[in-house]
């Protein structure tokens, strides 16, 4: 009898598909929360959100009765359809802007995701409308956005990348459409290679449970999703900045095509070429970088699509110091293509195949032995030909995904399988004269290694009684002639009314490292990173435990997270006799030693908004160490406590923007004396030897910051239409001396003092971007 | 370092015109530290020691410190009343603070191979030390005496040698403790080989070279010698810098209480003579110096 109501039951469900589309431009809306209900009923039988692509799938609908359709995204105007029987093709919504709140984060313009703290409960989501808000800094920038999050942290403020809960860079892949995009900045890291302007979103993944284990990497990441090309009509966008300048165009195709083309390219190099011909100044910068980014979609009805990216970007600095008698040159270049199908698989299924592959190339050439000689008239000059630096290297990645997602009953199962091969060939010499210099940012190295990757995972989520779901997955990974690896994953949640809570522990393994050395000076300013498949086995691993509670009133939104994690198996620069700050940031991987790690943190986020004004808040505290032989210690990019404020007021067509950072120290190590260094027979140079206490047991001092911005979106009358938005920030706006290290330094005839090396300056930018 | 010579230019052009840096503030170290250096060298009956007051200004008065030094079977006290030159090797070193050079008649010549103790007080506290002075170098070329052509175009005097580190030796030198030229006027002057960079680092592992020395004025002429020197000083010199070397410490042959330095031993090799021929004189032929007027050229 029981069984025979089930089937009763079953028979009187049904699954609803469809996309969620902006009914405008017709791109995809994520995040829309789509309920189904008996037409007699008020509570909703059936939720569903749309996915990245719009797609959602409602399944245990009721069936064959009538039903009523809702749907509401942030920033649109909710969606409501009524039918006789729930349709059994998949459905087409089409959402209308309108500039309404219905979330903590008041928007006054369709695209919204919506509060990034809401949208999922593995990530924190920064849509393009929060990255706009934010101060710019040089231009908007999509990478320094993300470190509102307070899983994020920025190792120096010129490093655009931030690091992940205690991790660092070779652990959290930046992804652009699904494939992995290596040293995704430019100017050394200040400023990201990514080109705002066509950036959806970017979600930071800070962890290898739930939406992470799909990625397989050691410290979450960093995923940017480029929208589609609008289908309406072509819309050309762009703005023009201090250091470069940047164009989009879009468009359709047809009536299921779009197209989205974009690029960017600096005039530094023209700029400081200019001001040198005035006069201005005596050294031309000849620096470039440019990139370029292409995305055509092709929408097949339904939930079916097929996407396909390209981006390619270069950077360069040419004889930099040709007047002085060495000089170096370097070209950096990146590419990646990526292509992604998805398709309904029987009622409740999506299936997602995915194509990508990337690649970065660097070469280097520094040349010396160039003189001047003065013959008491003349300063004759000798330019430098001997080569004393030159290298060449490459990394690239392929991969390929298939993803199958599932909704059975009230369980949504994914399985996917992964292969993934990843290849490095970094040759990099120096000659004793160039090694002499202290081998500040390169080291020798030859490395060349490739290894596959092939991967399978499977993850449930089931709602259980009274409020209650677990979240449950297997990832196995076999790493060529390494190691074969499982990597579960378990979470426990549950839901009230106004507040939602989950425990959860996963592990993950990948088997790349880094040659950077993190404890290096030249860490902090540039955050370049080469990196191979560990030659041995054990791969490194993570293995993370994580609390997190979340609760929304009154128009605030709290989450709260803590977490520990352990980094075991990792591959780091052993600190050496000498002083670990002043050794390669690109050293020599034959000094690395199997290595530990561990972090620990609370991190508290909250989102208010009202009226135009809207706020959003993150705080960490966290204890991050390193293990490497018998030392342990803090690593140098560290801090305890963060406190990152933004907040932003809309009045008419103008935006006000302030973000505030405030932040303890990073360590450093006390010196304990100062010794003059007496040289036989040389007598005493102005040479110390500072002699410390424990590394890094110290700290600098603690860092605050204001940043400012305002924009004004005006329409205009050229082109037929569009808007015109100046923008002006002014970075560090009251100018508080932050520091990014401490050195010793002594002057003739006097003692030695602390000498502090600064972090960004007060600094205003301005700008305008168009849309047309 | 050029990367960062590339970068800095850009890096100051952003930092500088705000002048937002961070002012430099004073150490918190105590004014009465004392940094103690000492290198005995071998078959020299008289040792030195420098102690300095880093902390405290110039106008101070130089640290009050006892010193002995233990030989086998034997201590000797330091005193002061040697000059700072002494010491230092310069007139006028600037050592960052109030400066004393101590100086121990010793019974006997230091010997290579040989243990040394140094024990003392300084303000803080006391403090003592231990090295062995490494085994003295062997010159294998130039024989005691080279008379070299001028070289033909200018430039240095090239001087080929041969030789092989002795254990114990952590830093092998050349050095010119003598160099000598005859000026227009027909005047012998004497001139100071550092200011051309001796004493210069060999690589120990080549046993051969070729020196570059400086020719000044005409027919000069130099004695050669090697120094092996142990690895407290080694250790030492090769740490100086801008940022804090942190504990552990490699040795520098001192420990105390506010006392921080160096005691370290070198061996000499034995003493070759050059001669760089004067182009005119066409001087074919070159005396052998005897042993005994070897140092007082």
């Amino acid at each position: 009898m029981t069984g025979a109501i089930l089937v009763l039951g079953a028979l009187q469900q049904a699954t609803l598909t469809g996309v969620v589309r902006d009914s405008v431009d017709l791109e995809p809306v994520a995040f829309a929360r789509v309920t189904v209900a008996a037409a007699e009923d008020e509570a909703p039988a059936a939720v569903a959100v749309s996915d990245r692509f719009g797609a959602f799938v409602v399944p245990n609908a009721p069936a064959a009765r009538p039903v009523r359709v809702e749907v509401e995204a942030l920033g649109y105007a909710p969606w409501t359809r009524s039918w006789e029987a729930l349709p059994t093709g998949p459905v087409r919504v089409l959402l209308g802007p309108a500039p309404v709140g219905i979330d903590p984060l008041e928007v006054s313009a369709r695209g919204r995701a919506g509060d990034p703290i809401s949208l999922s409960r593995d990530a924190f989501v920064i849509d393009s409308a929060l990255i706009r808000a934010m101060p710019a800094i040089l231009e908007t920038d999509v990478l320094r956005a993300t470190a509102v999050s307070p899983s994020a942290s920025a190792p120096s403020d010129y490093t655009s990348v931030p690091f992940i809960r205690g991790g660092t860079s070779e652990g959290t892949p930046v992804l652009l459409d699904g494939v992995r995009l290596f040293n995704a900045f430019h100017l050394g890291g200040f400023l990201s290679a990514i080109n705002a302007e066509v950036v959806e979103r970017a979600t930071i993944l800070p962890s290898s449970a739930g939406d992470g284990q799909a990625i397989g990497s050691l410290s979450g990441a960093i995923d940017i999703a480029t929208r589609d090309g609008s289908r309406e009509r072509r819309h050309v966008a762009g703005s023009l900045g201090l250091a470069s300048a940047r164009l989009s165009v879009e468009g359709p195709v047809g009536e299921s095509v779009s197209y989205l083309v974009d690029g960017r390219r600096t005039w530094i190099d023209g700029f400081t070429s200019a001001l040198k011909g005035l006069g201005l100044i005596n050294q031309h910068v000849p620096y470039f970088f440019q990139d370029l980014h292409a995305k055509v979609t092709k929408d097949f009805g339904g939930v079916r699509r097929l996407s396909a990216s390209g981006y390619l970007n270069s950077e360069s600095l040419k004889g930099f110091d040709s007047r002085e008698t060495r000089t170096l040159g370097l070209a950096w270049g990146n590419a990646a293509l990526s292509a992604h199908y998805r398709d309904q698989i029987g009622g409740n299924g999506l299936v997602d195949a995915n194509l990508g592959h990337s690649r970065f190339t660097s070469d280097l050439v520094g040349l010396g032995g160039g003189g001047t000689r003065w013959d008491g008239e003349v300063l004759h000059y000798t330019p430098p030909t001997d080569t004393l630096l030159f290298g060449n290297g490459s990394m690239s990645e392929t991969r390929a995904d298939l993803r199958v997602t599932w909704h059975a009953g009230r369980a949504t199962v994914t399985a996917g399988a992964q292969a993934t091969r990843f290849a490095a060939d970094h040759d990099y010499r120096l000659s004793g004269d160039f090694k002499g210099d202290g081998g500040y940012f390169f080291s020798p190295l030859d490395l060349a290694e490739s290894r596959w990757r092939l991967a399978s995972y499977a993850s449930v989520k089931l709602p259980l009684e009274r409020g209650f779901s677990v979240r449950a997955g297997l990832r196995a990974d076999r790493f060529q002639k390494l190691a074969t690896t499982l990597a579960p994953f378990g979470e426990l949640g549950y839901s009230a009314s106004w507040w939602s809570a989950r425990i959860s522990a996963s592990r993950s393994h990948q088997a790349l490292a880094s040659v950077r050395n993190e404890e290096a000076l030249g860490a902090s300013f540039l955050a370049y990173d080469l990196m191979v498949p560990v030659a041995e086995a054990p791969v490194p691993r993570n293995t993370e435990f994580s609390v997190g509670w979340e609760g929304w009133r009154w128009g605030l939104r709290v989450r709260l997270d803590a977490y520990a994690r352990s980094l075991d198996h990792l591959r780091l620069p052993d600190l050496g006799a000498a002083a670990p700050i002043t050794g390669a940031t690109l050293g020599d991987p034959s000094l690395w030693r199997e290595s530990t790690g561990s972090a620990r943190g609370i991190e508290a986020s909250w989102s208010w908004g009202r009226d135009g004004l809207s706020m959003l808040g993150s705080y960490r505290w966290a204890r991050v160490s390193r293990t490497v032989g018998d030392r342990v210690y803090t690593p140098r990019f560290h801090r305890d406590h963060e406190l990152e404020l933004g907040t932003s007021w809309t009045t008419g067509a103008s935006t006000w923007s302030a973000r505030m950072s405030v932040r303890s120290a990073q360590p450093t190590t006390t010196v304990e004396a100062v010794v003059p260094v007496v040289r036989y027979r040389r007598g005493v140079v102005v040479d110390v030897l500072p002699l410390g206490g424990e590394y890094n047991a110290a700290r600098l001092p603690s860092y605050a910051r204001i940043d400012v911005g305002w924009r004004r979106e005006s329409r205009s009358v050229w082109f037929d239409g569009g808007t015109v938005t100046p923008f002006l920030s002014v970075a560090n706006l009251f100018s508080v001396p932050n520091v990014v290290a401490r050195l010793v330094d002594r002057k003739t005839g006097r003692a030695a003092d602390n000498v502090y090396l600064p972090q960004l300056p007060m600094m205003p930018f301005f700008g305008l971007e168009f849309r047309f | 370092m050029r990367a960062r010579a590339a970068w800095g230019p850009v890096l100051l052009a952003a930092v500088a015109p705000a002048a937002c840096l961070r002012e430099s503030d004073p150490f918190d170290i105590h004014p009465d530290v004392v940094v103690v250096a000492a290198l005995l060298i071998a078959g020299e009956s008289e040792a030195r020691l420098l102690a300095i007051h880093p902390q405290r200004p110039l106008h101070d008065a130089a640290p009050v410190i006892t010193a002995t030094l233990e030989g086998p079977g034997w201590t000797a006290e330091f005193s002061s009343g040697a000059d700072l030159e002494d010491c230092t090797g310069e007139p006028a070193a600037d050592l960052g603070g109030p400066a004393i050079c101590m100086r121990a008649v010793l019974p006997e010549p230091v010997l290579p191979g040989e243990a040394y103790g140094l024990r003392g007080s300084a303000p803080l506290g006391s403090f003592q030390g231990a090295m062995v002075v490494p085994d003295a170098p062997l010159l294998a070329d130039p024989a005691d005496s080279l008379l070299l052509p001028a070289p033909a175009e200018g430039g240095p005097v090239r001087v080929p040698i041969r030789y092989r580190e002795a254990a114990g030796t952590a830093t092998l030198v050349a050095d010119i403790p003598d160099y000598r030229y005859t000026n227009d006027d027909g005047d012998e002057v004497r001139d100071d080989a550092s200011s051309f960079g001796y004493p210069r680092e060999l690589d120990g592992d080549l046993e051969a070279d070729t020196l570059p020395v400086s020719h000044r004025g005409t027919a000069p002429r130099f004695s050669l010698r090697l120094l092996g020197i142990g690895w407290n000083y080694t250790n030492f010199i090769a740490h100086a810098g801008s940022f804090p070397l942190p504990r552990p410490w490699p040795s520098f042959g001192i420990e105390g209480e506010g006392v921080y330095g160096y005691f370290d031993g070198a061996a000499p090799s034995r003493t070759a003579r050059v001669l760089v021929a004067a182009p005119a004189s066409g001087i074919r032929r070159f005396r052998s110096i005897p042993h005994t007027e070897r140092n007082h050229q």
